[in-house]
């Protein structure tokens, strides 16, 4: 998709994506600066984790559609002869690849920051499961709802508005596997495969349906 | 136009009975409300550290006046469901048809899902503190519920920061449509958590006891008559509000033709002078000031660049 090559010739969104989350780990570091024992810090680093992936997310989807805009890409994406659900889809499929993205820097840095000192549980590579899933939603439900706000007022403060609660469910389950996989307390999994199906069906009813609302939401 | 004539037979006894509808079901709000008062046995609580007398009794289990609020509040709740499965109805209608009564009756129930959602927020937040010791807990039914409140207000704030009604009808469908998806969410979550602490209200083996069951009815369906009596009150306000916005567009557009008519005579006529003062600039600019010639000159080419076009 034209989107990526865009993208890499230019670097502007994955830069400010991942100087933001690189931000955002620096605010944690001064709200975290008193807490000390990294032991404490894995009993909230999905949370954190996951704050840092919504923030970071907001900030490209709302990049994602304003060069669309400025160079008045839509309409000629638009004038073409395709289903209106396949744009869409190219449109999540990018988002969703540039999320990827950002979280492989971030990830890192995460742990470099805040859980170098600390005993990793041998479950915690099983966190790329609700990261995957949850990643998923963010970009199909952020497609959706970025399209519908590109050209309201005050564009950026309105996809917060709308987007944070429409995730909300996602977050949390997101969130409970996460906490889950860092803790990696024996017979606690029953939890992480109940979230993980939970983000799944939500991924599946709010990618439906944004799917099917798209065409309403691009039309005219 | 979706054919009013046909409709205004219903229409008419729907809008008689609406003064009906709110007077029953306020009665029947302030019946439950006064059965549970008097009638409505108390509810036994927490075991009491020792045993007291209330009312003439010895008790010792803390009597919970506040369970009180449950004939208000799940009514409410439930009333406020209710009305956001038709506000996402009439979305879907709105996309369908493209209809912009549907936006209108899709908005108003919105509006009034708003009232409920507040309503039952602030009596569910009464019953956390006297039930649970605290203002606010994370709960999944409170935090569902909640987030179904800020939905709302997101799609009011969505309406606000689209001009063009058009789109903002139509993204408010989608919005809304969206939104809604919270709305059985919250409703099932109790049942879907197990650990919650929030009862499972609403089911069919209750297991009340009748003195609490029929109020608990009576306040359920008063709740229910009282939000659709709002519903077409404020649908009513809406769609005269509508009527008068498109009136006034046509009022406009028809004043905009009609200054665009005087402006297009006025150009004819100002041609129209202006070919005769050329055929007359001939013998008159010899005569005129030196200033005035360049204007004549102007105006002359002015219109014969007019007339090439």
């Amino acid at each position: 998709m034209k989107d990526i090559r865009a993208e890499l010739r230019t670097r502007e969104m994955l830069t400010s994506m991942a100087v933001y989350a690189l931000l955002v780990l620096t605010i944690y570091g001064a709200a975290l600066a008193q807490v000390g024992d990294t032991l404490q810090v894995i009993q909230f680093a999905g949370g954190l984790l996951w704050a840092l992936i919504v923030f970071t997310s907001l900030l490209g989807l709302n990049r994602s559609f304003s060069h669309e805009t400025e160079s008045g890409c839509l309409e000629g994406i638009l004038l073409a002869p395709i289903d209106r659900a396949v744009v869409f889809l190219a449109k999540a499929t990018s988002n969703l690849l540039f999320l990827a993205v950002v979280e492989v820097i971030v990830l890192p840095l995460f742990f470099l920051f805040f859980l170098s000192g600390a005993e990793l549980a041998a479950t915690t590579p099983m966190i790329a499961l609700p990261l995957f899933v949850g990643t998923v939603g963010v970009a199909g439900v952020g497609t959706l709802l970025s399209t519908m706000t590109i050209d309201t007022r005050g564009r950026d403060v309105l996809l917060a508005i709308l987007f944070i609660p429409v995730i909300f469910p996602l977050l949390y389950a997101c969130v409970s596997a996460t906490t889950v996989a860092f803790l990696g307390v024996e017979g606690t999994f029953g939890t992480f495969w109940t979230s993980c199906a939970v983000a799944a069906v939500y991924d599946v009813i709010m990618i439906a349906t944004a799917w099917g609302l798209y065409e309403f939401v691009v039309d005219a | 136009m979706n054919s009013p004539s046909t409709h205004t037979g219903a229409r008419g006894t729907l809008e008689r009975l609406l003064p009906v509808a709110l007077i029953v079901g306020a009665v029947l709000v302030a019946v439950d409300v006064v059965w549970t008062f008097t009638l409505a046995p108390l509810v036994q609580g927490a075991q009491l550290s020792e045993p007291t007398v209330i009312g003439g009794m010895q008790v010792t289990t803390k009597l919970l006046l506040s369970q009180k609020i449950f004939y208000l509040h799940v009514p409410v709740a439930v009333a406020s469901f209710a009305v956001m499965a038709f506000a996402a109805f009439f979305a879907v209608r709105f996309l369908m048809t493209k209809d912009r009564a549907y936006d209108v009756r899709s908005k108003t129930a919105m509006e009034v899902v708003l009232v409920f959602i507040v309503a039952t927020m602030i009596s569910g937040d009464l019953w956390t503190y006297f039930e649970w010791g605290v203002w606010w807990v994370w709960e999944p039914r409170l935090t569902t519920y909640f987030i179904l409140m800020l939905l709302v207000i997101g799609y009011f704030i969505l309406r606000n920061a689209i001009d063009d009604p058009e789109r903002r009808a139509r993204f408010c469908a989608v919005f809304g449509i969206v939104a809604f998806i919270d709305a059985p969410i919250s409703f099932m979550i109790t049942r879907l958590v197990p650990s919650s602490i929030h009862p499972v209200v609403f089911r069919t083996d209750s297991g009340l006891p009748p003195m609490m069951l029929i109020p608990f009815l009576l306040g359920l369906f008063g709740m229910l008559l009282v939000a659709f009596a709002l519903y077409r009150i404020a649908h009513r306000i809406n769609a005269d509000a509508l009527e008068v916005e498109e009136l006034k567009r046509a009022l406009e557009e028809q004043d905009a033709q009609a200054s665009r008519a005087a402006a297009d005579e006025a150009l004819g006529r100002l041609r129209a002078t202006g070919a005769h003062m050329m055929a007359g600039d001939a013998d008159a600019a010899p005569a005129d000031d030196d200033s005035a010639t360049p204007r004549h000159d102007a105006t002359a080419t002015d219109v014969s660049q007019a007339k090439e076009d």
